[in-house]
């Protein structure tokens, strides 16, 4: 049995149990049955296709047990039920009506918990299901992925290999290769920075795009390397940079010092099938090496890779091509004695697919916290329905007297608070298109084009809908329930005794609110507090005053060498300038979330188990690297000028990599190398520099090694300068531009900015968990005074008796704080239980912080029980106040 | 004349009467029977199977896998989905007398 079956035999409990106790297991049967049925048929999103199915048809049947349909025939109905349907509606909105400041309330209160949830999905929406324009048929794409050595996925492929495998009849229509690249484009003598991809021949029909004029790419132009130059852009650049002329096409573009003629332009609105990023140029696979600035084209030795993404034929499935290419690929990497360990083939999703994961996981914490305050609003939402119950028990007990049965006095209180949570809903999914908005404001302080499209459509509002309409039911079903449950006597006799199973259900409530918030506030409390800790966090380096250029010679084309002259030029030059305090470079720049490794051989240590060698972070420095950053030297001395490619390696680690690999010994002088294809390049270590922070500023220490850029060679740097003022930054790219005019313009970052790029999902995640936790806790406050202050009204003649009996009324007032407290205690222990369980789905936005940080959970439960223990002694009080003989006079 | 039978208590005798079926066999031929316009889930089809068993039109007999359970129609099963069809084929055949369809 699977566990989604073993949760649906768990739900059946709340079903007819006669149904459960024969029927059980074999419906739990039916279920995983259900399931292989809706995953052969290949349909997308199988589980929830039957779980959405299996909920309705057991919310059906219940209703129709409880209203005793149990006949083989047709029953005769007296009054056709759509219009006795209708009678409820119409009652519903009278009830509305007549009671507007409760429905207002009502529906307010369900907007928030609707819109919140409403807002994740949005992003969800946006990022996983939404095919970006122009994508047709998005549920007949995959996307295709090598499988590493360390049963990784994600990996791409080299294009010897996705050649080979375009080539084996794999149950695809398409097989299609692409890789974004950043370049540089020369217009009339200006160079833009433009975002463009390098794909297959076949990867506008794979993706179903159209071209708008034009052409796209004949098969034969994408097989000889650096041979067709031909291009494809996007309508919007075609637009904005050529006006919507027809004769672009035919036109050539210096795209990366190279001439391509533009053959065809994209339908409107096609950016590319990824989400978020935007393309405006697409150029033939067979141009990857050229516009990389490849010395080599020969694909057989160039070391370019490309994703895949394809179109399955009819008939085939995502497990039938995993087999095939699995296959294709043995037969191809083997005999060339090359490591093979599978393809992966997932379900396409407009999210790039690398970040898919981080996605996941993001949104599974973000959804629960929606969740909670969801249920928060919608305890509270229950309890103004119970407490309206209440007052009409008169009516209620009226009409069972006068023979209605239960099940259509039960039908219609529902129908009133679906129709409630539903107009509630309505009004969250409109709350989405404001808080969409803000989120699809957000601009990245670095220069790629970002489209982040999270408006609310169909589907988000088809989501709030039934999301209301889930909950109206859920948490309708319980007060109307117990409303037509009471005894007739009771409920006809003025202020009657409230029956037992309301209070219980009352203490419910208590429970869940308090446990909700508690859950909800401590998620807010870890992320606002860690928030809090990054500006005072160690971080072992100093961005002040830093800016950062990004630069990349490949944008121009340029060879290593010539990389090599323009950036030393280039520091040698700006470190001149007035104002300019120090200036360095860097590869890999720190706490920007990315980060390179390598492995290092170590002569007189055993390799870890299993691996043969170590993983090490490693980057490449210019001399003045470390001192612009301000990362202290404890040992040894500083790379410098006088080392070069022709002398011997020398490399500078870190304080934690020195005390790892040669504990309680001096590093300086150590020997190690680094495992490349060709031989290891030997390196000796001539500095220990202090810790700093690596990918993000939570990161944990990590062994790290800094190279000197003029031993390895590379064309993309980050040039940081430690500057006063803004203005020498500007010198500093005008400079850039003297230096290399083809190079699209690096505008100075504030460093702080690109270190804000790593906290991104940190901080979304901290702004919504903070704006979720205040509406929480207002609404919590609120709903635990209404629950409390409401179980006092009802035990008043409870309290009158005691009183009568000779209780003082402190005892009183201690009493009905003790009870309130008994149940928020509880609610506590739950809740703060639950977000230690949650605290691990968050860990990764905590920096450094723990998931069960003592302060957040002592504060938060502090908090919580001060609410409480005010929400129970404002009506303690009034209760021990009550004159006994007004108490008892009610009976 | 019989009173009418509900839809799917009739779709189900159809059914049995063609060959005898487990639980999610007659769940997945009534579903692509009625082209998947209304779709049976496993607590409507238990549900009915029930009530068809206590009313005497179906029986049922365990099988060596113990749960799945095996249904055949009754004779009184047979009979009742006759006069089912002929209730209906009456019907038609006014509607046909009537001109309404050919």
């Amino acid at each position: 049995m699977s566990p989604s079956a073993r949760w649906y035999g768990r739900i059946l409990r709340f079903g007819p149990a006669s149904l459960r106790r024969e029927f059980g297991d074999d419906m739990v049967a039916a279920f995983d049955a259900m399931v292989a049925d809706e995953r052969a048929s290949r349909r997308a999103l199988p589980r929830l296709r039957v779980w959405t199915r299996v909920l309705t048809d057991l919310l059906l049947s219940t209703l129709h047990s409880f209203r005793g349909q149990s006949s083989l025939y047709r029953i005769p109905n007296k009054r056709p039920p759509m219009e006795s349907r209708f009678q409820d509606l119409r009652f519903a909105l009278r009830t509305m009506r007549r009671q507007p400041l409760f429905a207002i309330v009502a529906m307010t209160t369900i907007a928030i918990g609707v819109g919140a949830t409403a807002t994740i999905f949005s992003i969800a929406n946006g990022l996983l299901l939404r095919a970006p324009a122009g994508v047709r048929n998005s549920d007949e794409l995959v996307s295709v992925h090598r499988v590493a050595s360390d049963d990784t996925g994600f990996h791409s492929f080299s294009l010897p290999s996705f050649r080979h495998l375009s080539a084996a009849d794999s149950g695809l229509t398409d097989l299609a290769a692409y890789d974004s690249f950043g370049g540089s484009l020369v217009l009339d003598g200006t160079p833009y920075r433009v975002a463009g991809s390098i794909v297959s021949a076949n990867y506008f029909a794979a993706v179903g795009v159209q071209p708008a004029i034009g052409r796209f790419f004949y098969p034969s132009e994408d097989t000889v390397p650096g041979r067709d130059l031909v291009a494809v852009i996007s309508d919007q650049m075609w637009q904005e940079r050529f006006a919507g002329s027809p004769d672009v096409v035919g036109r050539e573009l210096a795209l990366n010092g190279r001439g391509f003629t533009v053959v065809g332009v994209a339908e409107p609105g096609f950016v590319g099938h990824l989400a978020a990023l935007v393309n405006q140029v697409w150029v033939p696979v067979s141009a990857q090496g050229l516009i990389r600035g490849e010395t080599d084209l020969s694909e057989e030795e160039a070391s370019l890779a490309v994703e895949l993404v394809a179109r399955l034929a009819p008939g085939s499935s995502a497990r039938l091509v995993r087999d095939a290419l699995d296959r294709a690929g043995q037969a191809f990497h083997e005999p060339r004695d090359e490591d093979w360990y599978g393809v992966d083939v997932f379900a396409y999703a407009p999210i790039v697919p690398i970040a898919r994961q981080g996605l996941n996981w993001f949104l599974a914490a973000m959804f629960v916290v929606a969740g909670v305050l969801l249920t928060i609003t919608a305890v509270n939402v229950a309890n103004m329905m119970l407490s309206r119950a209440a007052a009409r028990s008169r009516e209620i007990g009226v009409r069972l007297a006068l023979g209605a049965t239960r099940g259509r006095l039960v039908t219609q209180l529902l129908t009133e608070s679906v129709l409630l949570f539903l107009c509630g809903g309505a009004l969250g999914a409109l709350l989405t298109v404001w808080t969409t908005g803000l989120l699809g404001s957000i601009s990245l302080p670095i220069p790629i084009p970002l489209d982040l499209h999270f408006a609310p459509d169909l589907r988000v509002l088809g989501f709030a809908l039934a999301v209301a309409a889930t909950a109206g039911t859920v948490f309708g079903l319980s007060p109307a329930l117990h409303a037509t449950r009471g005894d007739l006597t009771g409920a006809l006799k003025e202020n009657g005794t409230p029956p037992r199973r309301r209070q219980r259900l009352r203490s419910v409530l208590v429970v869940t609110q308090v446990a909700c918030s508690a859950l909800l506030l401590v998620v807010a409390g870890l992320l606002i507090r860690s928030a809090g800790r990054i500006t005072s966090l160690d971080l072992g380096l100093d961005t002040n005053n830093v800016h950062a250029f990004l630069i990349d010679t490949q944008d121009a084309n340029r060879s290593v060498d010539e990389s090599r002259r323009f950036y030393r030029t280039l520091t040698e030059n700006a470190a001149r300038f007035p104002g300019v305090e120090s200036i360095g470079a860097i590869d890999v720049p720190p706490l920007t979330g990315s980060n390179q490794q390598s492995t290092a051989l170590l002569p007189d240590l055993p390799p870890e188990p299993g691996v043969g060698a170590r993983t090490v972070e490693f980057a490449q420095v210019s001399p003045g690297y470390l001192s612009t950053m301000r990362i202290p030297l404890v040992a040894g001395r500083h790379l410098d000028d006088a080392d070069t490619a022709e002398t011997p390696g020398v490399v500078i680690v870190n304080e934690h990599l020195a005390n790892t690999f040669w504990p309680g010994e001096s590093a300086i002088g150590k020997r190690f190398a680094f495992r490349t294809a060709d031989e290891p390049i030997d390196l000796e270590v001539v500095g220990v520099a202090r810790d700093s922070k690596i990918r993000t500023p939570g990161d944990d220490a990590r062994p790290l090694v800094y190279g000197h850029w003029e031993q390895f060679g590379g064309r993309s740097y980050t040039v940081v300068a430690r500057v006063e003022d803004p203005v020498v930054a500007v010198m500093i790219r005008d400079h850039v531009r003297e230096l290399d005019p083809i190079l699209p313009p690096a505008q100075p970052i504030v460093y702080a900015d690109l270190v804000g790029l790593s906290l991104l999902p940190s901080k979304i995640a901290t702004i919504l968990a903070t704006v979720f936790g205040i509406a929480g806790l207002a609404l919590a406050a609120l709903g635990l005074y209404g629950l409390l202050a409401y179980s006092v009204l009802q035990r008043s003649h409870e309290i009158g008796v005691r009183m009568a009996l000779g209780a003082r009324s402190a005892a009183v007032r201690r009493m009905v704080v003790r009870d309130g407290l008994r149940l928020t205690v509880i609610g506590l222990a739950l809740g703060l239980l639950a977000a230690a369980g949650l605290g691990r789905l968050i860990r990764w936005m905590l920096f450094g912080l723990s998931p069960f940080d003592a302060v957040t959970f002592i504060s938060i439960a502090a908090l919580l029980l001060t609410i409480a223990a005010i929400a129970c002694w404002l009506p303690a009080r009034r209760a021990a106040a009550t004159n006994p003989v007004n108490a008892l006079r009610a009976e | 004349m019989s009173q009418p039978l509900r839809p799917l208590v009739f779709q189900i005798l159809l059914i049995l009467n063609e060959e005898e079926r487990h639980g999610y066999g007659i769940m997945k031929a009534v579903n692509e029977r009625t082209g998947r316009k209304t779709i049976l889930g496993p607590a409507t089809l238990y549900r009915t199977l029930g009530q068809m068993r206590d009313g005497g039109l179906i029986d049922e007999t365990p099988t060596d896998d113990e749960r799945r359970r095996v249904y055949t129609l009754s004779a009184a099963g047979r009979r009742t989905a006759r006069a089912e069809a002929e209730r209906m084929a009456s019907l038609v055949e006014r509607a046909r007398t009537g001109q309404l369809i050919g």
